[in-house]
């Protein structure tokens, strides 16, 4: 029998007792917390989202990207930097600190002494590659030449000849771009009128020491966060994040505090004091403190054991929603939220209703802040992301599994009031998961959904500004052929009901196509010139006849079209129909041989006066009119839904008060509506569902969404957003049916996803 | 009348603390006015008064109510008054029924030295075809506007079916 050598016998032994010590260890020992992170362009980070350049009054029309970026005061030749990182490596922080370097490559000569720099937060959207002293992105103008900013400088600093670095504490911007704010980044410029000297630092493209950095001091959120209901408790986990930064020395995130508030969620100003530990059970705003640790729990149930607060605190009874907000903190008690005045509106949450059966619960899988008001369809990439706007300038990429943002919401130049397709790399011509967006600024952008960078940005009329309220349509080159995608779009230009526009871009550029804008009065193929009324709706691609569907509104009356049928290849109108207003996307059959278009109902001519929807159902190949159907509801929301893969068709629509269900063989030589069901839905959204699935999901200004069954119209069960004090009317939902989930944003200014069915 | 002179850290703290008490003090007196270094009454506040109209009527009457359905884009115009000289940031939020925020929009200007005309920003909210309309969002929306990050004025208006 082989026996080792006992000297070597006790090394082994040592080493393993050493090797179980350290594990011990690095298990044992908390993660290290309030983080920093170096924000500057390196091999490591590309700041792809980043830019600058010089604003020269000399030169008002010049861009100015180079190496380096110029601060300048002379009169009638002022120089101005900006600048915009890309915070994209720190999505789900509570700011605490944020100190903007810039480095001194030429500095001001000895005889220009001490100079007095300020730093203004920007507060118009603007591109690094087209920005110049009187313009901010493409031919739009700034409101003020030489950049829109802050009234007074966030911070100022000195620069004078021995300088070698010029620092700015931008803290309450950066927090404020965090807080819903959108981030248009930081003009740098010179507080005296003309003190004839100038500084030059290095710029982002430098790629060096030299350009420009921001360091952020953070409190990760934390990840992981669900909530699952029980009888009479609920049950949060979380997990506690890893390091992203560099730790502040002697600082560990040891645990959380939790507030819950019953039927709505905790609203933005109640959140623990950084440095204070609250006491548990006691409220802050509108949250009651039910659990605080220093003991890096990542678990806490809320039951009639664990809660012993009074009311509104205590165990949770069924059958009542209630929302958790929970704060990450470290060992100095500093919190996950930017702690600033407005209140803080991003720190993760979740809400969970008990039930004695497990019919009776239910839970949200992710809550995410909107910041404001969206009730578009989110749009997805199944499994993966979902997107959606809001009317604060900002677009959102959140990770459809976790409910956790991608990266920082972009900002844009105006409001978001339309679903904004969603293209995977396979599918699109520019290889990269790409989202087409309108937004009221009159802008068009292509956003990469993985990086955040706007591929490019287009002002189509060139001058001037004009809201675009309608999303994009894509045409997919991997199906339609030719050179690229084409993307479609109308104005919504309300100061004529004749001259609107539809436009075509090249996908990859943003380039106009060939015919591209056709402006009303508009020829046609068949029925001479015709007016353009405004375009409210996201135009439709009919792979099958190679045609664009675009629907407008009609001057109230049905004297001009309001149905558009255009080649995409020759922008060629080769057919319109007079149906009066249209405010809503038509929708294909599956085949694609019918057209269901639903107008709006008002009649009038000048003034315009509410009615009835009218359903149109038009063959898709000849544009004949097949049938109509006059709705009860008053004007139907959005869009009708057309099921099935062969006639008859189910057709689902939302009136004023209820959703309903028609059928309809358009096939027959003369088609019959059947109503099939009509369920009361308080101010219903548009409806959703799919072939295949046996129900239909539908939001509601009653706070909640509902889940129908198809074929009865049976509301089988309700899955709460928000029914307390901040209720909020549930936007159009979308359905991911690779997670089996529904998502849907609100006038609360949260998405929510649920899994379905419900 | 203040007179500025040159003083230590603790002493500057407490002259700041003293002259708060002073002025907390006199502003307890109605018949006393407050006065800048130089003896001259110090700059009026910066106010704001707001004038809803249907962006595409012939003339704007002050209106208070709005139908949704023959309203295509309101406006909301915002009318300065002793905005101080220099760059300003005006936010506008605009909320709905109930307190929740709908549309929140910032526009920077600026005031010149000497300027005397009229300042007035304009902002359109999209009626027709959106959700205020087909959602039904009726009912006393507000209007409130902030400049440079301080809330001045905010104003109520009714939509209507």
């Amino acid at each position: 029998m082989y026996r080792g050598d006992p000297v070597d016998e006790i090394r082994r032994s040592f080493w393993r007792r050493w090797s179980a010590l350290v594990a011990m260890l690095l298990i044992a020992a908390p993660v290290i917390a309030r983080e920093t992170i170096v924000l500057q362009r390196s091999g490591t980070d590309p700041q792809a989202r980043g830019g600058d350049a010089t604003l020269s009054q000399s030169s008002p029309n010049s861009n100015s990207v180079g190496n380096t970026v110029v601060v300048a005061s002379a009169t009638g030749a002022n120089k101005r930097a900006i600048l915009e990182f890309d915070l994209s490596r720190i999505p789900n922080v509570g700011i605490k600190q944020a100190l903007l370097t810039l480095h001194v490559v030429t500095p001001p000569p000895v005889s220009a002494g001490t100079l007095t720099y300020g730093a203004f937060n920007v507060t118009s959207f603007w591109q690094p590659s087209t920005v110049t002293w009187n313009s901010r992105v493409a031919t739009t103008l700034w409101g003020t030449a030489g950049g829109d900013i802050a009234g007074t400088a966030t911070k100022t600093a000195t620069v004078k000849n021995s300088s070698t670095t010029v620092q700015f504490d931008i803290t309450p911007d950066v927090q404020n771009w965090y807080n819903g704010n959108p981030n248009y980044g930081t003009l740098v410029k010179d507080q005296a009128a003309n003190d004839q000297a100038s500084t030059t630092f290095g710029s982002k493209q430098a790629n060096s020491a030299k350009s420009p950095e921001l360091d952020v001091t953070f409190v990760q959120n934390v990840t992981g966060l669900t909530a699952t209901p029980g009888n009479g408790s609920v049950t949060v986990n979380w997990t506690i994040p890893g390091l992203i930064g560099t730790a502040v020395p002697g600082e560990t995130y040891t645990g959380v505090v939790i507030l819950r508030r019953t039927g709505s969620p905790v609203d933005k100003n109640s959140f623990p004091t950084d440095t204070v530990v609250p006491a548990l059970c006691s409220t802050l705003g509108t949250g009651t403190v039910v659990f605080v640790d220093a003991t890096s729990q990542t678990s806490f149930t809320d039951n009639a054991t664990n809660d012993t607060c009074a009311s509104p605190g205590g165990a949770p009874a069924n059958g009542t929603t209630y929302f958790y907000k929970v704060f990450l903190h470290d060992s100095s008690n500093y919190y996950s939220y930017q702690p600033i005045g407005s209140g803080s509106t991003y720190t993760q949450e979740i809400s969970a209703t008990p039930g004695a059966t497990a019919a009776a619960q239910q839970n949200t899988q992710w809550i995410a802040a909107t910041f404001a008001t969206d009730l578009a369809s989110p749009s997805l990439i199944p499994g993966s992301v979902a997107a959606m706007g809001s009317q604060t300038n900002l677009l959102f990429f959140i990770n459809a599994v976790t409910g956790m943002r991608q990266f920082v919401p972009i900002s844009l130049g105006g409001s978001i009031a339309s679903r904004s397709p969603l293209i995977d790399a396979t599918s699109s011509s520019t290889g990269q998961d790409i989202d087409y967006v309108t937004d009221q600024d009159g802008l068009i952008y292509a956003v990469n959904t993985d990086t955040g960078v706007i591929d490019w940005v287009v002002n189509p009329i060139g001058t001037g500004t004009l809201s675009l309220q309608g999303g994009p349509a894509v045409q997919l080159k991997s199906i339609a052929g030719g050179t690229n995608d084409q993307v479609f779009f109308g104005t919504r230009n309300t100061g004529t009901t004749t001259g609107n526009q539809i436009f075509g871009l090249n996908g990859n550029t943003g380039a106009n196509a060939s015919w591209s804008p056709l402006t009303g009065p508009i020829a046609t193929t068949n029925e001479g010139s015709q007016n353009l009324d405004i375009i409210n709706s996201t135009p439709l691609i009919d792979y099958v006849h190679n045609v664009v569907w675009i629907t407008s509104r009609s001057a109230c009356g049905t004297t001009q079209p309001s149905v558009w049928q255009v080649n995409p290849t020759t922008g060629a109108v080769e057919g319109i129909a007079n149906l009066g207003d249209i405010d809503a996307s038509p929708t294909l059959t599956f085949h694609s041989d019918f057209l269901f278009v639903a107008t709006v109902g008002d009649t009038g001519g000048g003034t315009c006066v509410a009615g009835n929807s009218i359903i149109s159902v038009i063959n898709a190949a000849t544009g004949s009119i097949v049938t109509s159907f006059t709705t009860s509801d008053g004007p139907i929301v959005s869009y009708p839904v057309v099921l099935g893969s062969a006639p008859p068709y189910t057709v689902i629509y939302s009136g004023a008060t209820a959703v309903h269900a028609l059928s309809i063989d358009p096939t027959r030589p003369t088609p019959a509506w059947v109503q099939v069901w009509n369920t009361t839905v308080a101010n219903p959204s548009a409806p959703i569902s799919s072939s295949g699935l046996q129900y239909v999901f539908v939001g509601s200004s009653d706070g909640t969404v509902h889940e129908l069954m198809l074929t009865t119209g049976a509301d089988i069960k309700d899955e709460v957003c928000n029914i307390g004090a901040t209720k909020g009317t549930v936007g159009d939902p979308s359905i991911d049916e690779v997670m089996s989930r529904i998502y849907v944003t609100t006038t609360d200014q949260r998405a929510y996803a649920f899994v379905f069915p419900f | 009348m203040f007179r500025l002179t040159r003083l230590n850290s603790h002493s500057w703290k407490n002259s700041i603390l003293l002259c708060g008490v002073v002025l907390f003090a006199a502003l307890q007196f109605s018949g006393c006015q407050m006065t800048s270094a130089d003896g001259a009454p110090p700059p009026a506040p910066a106010t704001a008064t707001f004038l809803f109209c249907d962006k595409e009527a012939p003339s704007c009457d002050n209106e208070t109510s709005f139908s949704t359905t023959a309203t295509r884009d309101l406006e909301v115009k915002v009318s300065w008054q002793n905005v101080p000289v220099g760059n300003h940031v005006q936010t506008l939020e605009i909320l709905l029924p109930g307190g929740n925020l709908y549309q929140q929009t910032q526009m920077a200007f600026g005031v010149e030295q000497g300027s005397s005309e009229p300042l007035v920003a304009i902002q359109t909210l999209p009626v027709a075809g959106t959700w205020i309309q087909q959602r039904h969002m009726l009912g006393e929306w507000t209007a409130r506007v902030s400049l440079d990050g301080q809330v001045v004025a905010s104003q109520t208006v009714e939509l209507t079916p």
